[in-house]
């Protein structure tokens, strides 16, 4: 597979983690060492800026190995999730995952509001990964508009329901020239390695691995899963159904540099 | 029942009764339930699946919230009250001491309760238009929005403009509770002041959305009517409001009464199994919405609760005005509490239980 550079950043691995709900700071310390990321995720509304003792997560990653992207979670529209990236980038954040979920049930993106605060946050100069429905149209509008790199979902957030929107994000990654992470609803190891296999850059997992009942084997096993993808990809798998289509993503990848 | 329902109370009564155990199997197998699955699991008949529910509800509040256990504390900036609602020692027939604190005291307190760790604060008050003002609790939010990363109200009803500038200053959460969605018990446990209208007050929550507040707390009052037509009604007001404010987080809470002085006696009483049933049910109806458990509950239940369903609770609450720092050892309180644990002794049970405590789940600076 083509290798996975996000902003200028290199990447070894295809699996990224968020923090939340995780049962203690040392079972997220130790989930972070078996699954190799090298980006995580954390909410802004969960850093405890001026409160150094309670900052549990931050202290356990190591900066210099680990990417921390800040997310918007909880903002409803573009002024809201800008406050909040600027809120971050003064406390030296240039990361950001932008999520815009107006609606509270289901935490989903709203097109509209992010296509605006990807404008205005790629001015700034931030990498901006917005979180996205699977949505071939809107990829390409927050690609001009400077986003580092597409996410778009699975299936909602927390659902762990898996891979249910397959036939957009296989023409995400048809088309995108910036790197593709899908995010949300990845509930097993295996929607973990179909999205590769999809032609997927990256995944990003929170839930499936910090409510697991034992996270931290849990974080190993998708370490696995996505790197078994990604040698599958590369092993060249023998003609069959999709995979041997002329528009499949994997073959896309492999005739350009 | 809640005014949207097209159901009767003994319509829905009669359906709780006739539902049979394979209809709450099948509810209990579904992915994703809808009003007639709760239903179902409120029955009588679905009593006998506690532990099915417990299973199924635990995954579903694990799924949704994680190992997680966010916490908060009630202030009580007042206890005057111009209603007579006959189960509250706030009640204005009560001659109880009465205490409205003054800004500088409610940061005293503010200042207190955040010693213990807690980041999230609901500002409680009687019903007092005089004192209680939008002004006023504007004024405090904008003082305790510097103190804390989250702010909720649960003080009278206000109109639509009211909450708009309560928003402003920083408040984010509005919890009302029906107390009775029975429009005839209502009118009788609620015999004079503004708080009689039921109408206004079932609106509240739809009003607090549309001023943009992001969490609605809604909850009956447990003990004054019979809890399967008043749960079949709460539910029916979570779904509407769903509908009509989908920028807004639901959160259920199921507040049982508790002893008053004047010896109010509940008429229908709710029991813990029936309680936990009710709250599972809910769970596994509404996984994504937020449920919270108070210290009304005793302690082993609410440790119980919040593996099982609840995925909020509140720790070390005073139901006293000043009852944190400013005068200690008054005793004006709205009810009993009965979980009298310190904060660090609710934090240790839920590490206990294998869950993080989450102190901070929001940011006062987001909506400014």
């Amino acid at each position: 597979m083509k290798e996975l550079v996000i902003a200028g950043r290199h990447f070894s691995n295809r699996f990224f983690l968020g923090t939340g709900k995780f049962a203690s700071t040392e079972i997220f310390a130790a989930a972070l060492k078996t699954s190799g990321t090298e980006l995580v995720t954390t909410a802004l509304t969960r850093v405890h800026e001026n409160d150094a003792a309670h900052d549990d997560i931050l202290r356990v990653i190591d900066r210099s190995k680990v990417e921390v992207m800040l997310n918007t979670s909880g903002a409803r529209n573009a002024e809201e999730a800008v406050r909040i990236a600027r809120i971050g980038e003064a406390a030296g954040f240039r990361w950001i995952k932008l999520e815009i979920h107006p609606d509270a049930r289901y935490l989903l993106p709203d097109p509209v509001e992010t296509l605006k605060a990807v404008g205005i946050l790629a001015k700034r100069g931030l990498t901006v990964l917005p979180y996205i429905n699977a949505d071939p149209e809107l990829a390409h509008r927050l690609e001009e508009a400077g986003a580092a790199a597409v996410m778009p979902l699975g299936s909602p957030i927390g659902s762990n329901r898996g891979i249910r929107t397959r036939d957009m994000i296989e023409i995400i990654v048809e088309q995108s020239h910036i790197p593709v992470v899908v995010d949300a609803g990845i509930g097993l190891p295996s929607h973990a390695a179909e999205a590769i296999e999809l032609g997927a850059d990256a995944v990003l997992v929170n839930t499936a691995v910090a409510a697991a009942d034992d996270p931290v084997k849990m974080a190993e096993a998708f370490r696995l899963a996505v790197r078994a993808a990604e040698l599958g990809i590369e092993a060249g798998p023998p003609a069959s159904g999709r995979t041997a289509s002329a528009t499949s993503p994997l073959h896309t990848f492999d005739i350009f540099k | 029942m809640f005014p949207e329902l097209k159901f009767s109370e003994a319509q829905i009564l009669d359906y709780c009764d006739s539902v049979t155990p394979e209809a709450v199997e099948v509810s209990l197998a579904k992915d994703r339930c809808d009003y007639f699955d709760l239903l179902n699991l409120i029955s009588p008949a679905a009593a006998v699946y506690i532990a099915a529910m417990r299973k199924r509800s635990t995954l579903a509040r694990r799924r949704y919230y994680g190992k997680t256990v966010s916490v908060y504390a009630p202030l009580y900036i007042s206890n005057t009250c111009v209603n007579s609602c006959k189960y509250c020692d706030f009640n204005i027939h009560h001659r109880a001491e009465r205490k409205i604190l003054t800004l500088d005291e409610i940061r005293r307190e503010g200042e207190a309760v955040r010693k213990n760790g807690i980041d999230s604060l609901l500002i409680v008050a009687g019903e007092d238009p005089k004192h209680m003002t939008v002004d006023f609790l504007c004024e405090a939010g904008r003082m305790l929005r510097k103190i804390f990363s989250y702010l909720a109200l649960e003080v009278a009803p206000q109109d639509e403009a009211g909450y708009r500038e309560l928003f402003a200053a920083g408040y984010d959460g509005v919890t009302c509770f029906q107390e009775t969605y029975d429009p005839n018990l209502y009118r009788e446990l609620h015999p004079a002041g503004p708080k009689g209208d039921y109408t206004y007050r079932v609106w509240t929550q739809q009003r607090a959305g549309k001023a943009g507040f992001r969490t609605l707390g809604m909850a009956f009052l447990l003990g004054l009517a019979p809890w399967r037509s008043e749960a079949a009604s709460l539910a029916a007001h979570a779904i509407y409001l769903m509908r009509e404010c989908f920028q807004s987080k639901i959160q259920f809470a199921f507040p049982r009464i508790t002893p008053v002085s004047d010896g109010f006696q509940p008429g229908h009483p709710v029991g813990d199994a029936e309680l936990e049933q009710m709250m599972l049910a809910f769970r596994i109806v509404f996984p994504e919405c937020c449920m919270t458990v108070s210290t009304r509950e005793a302690p082993e239940f609410r440790d119980r609760i919040v593996r099982s369903c609840a995925d909020n609770m509140s720790a070390g609450s005073r139901v006293t005005p000043g009852g944190y720092a400013v005068l200690a050892d008054r005793d004006v309180a709205q009810f009993t509490l009965n979980d009298s644990r310190s904060p660090a002794a609710v934090y240790d049970a839920i590490r206990r239980n294998g869950q993080e405590v989450v102190f901070k789940n929001w940011d006062s600076r987001i909506g400014l």
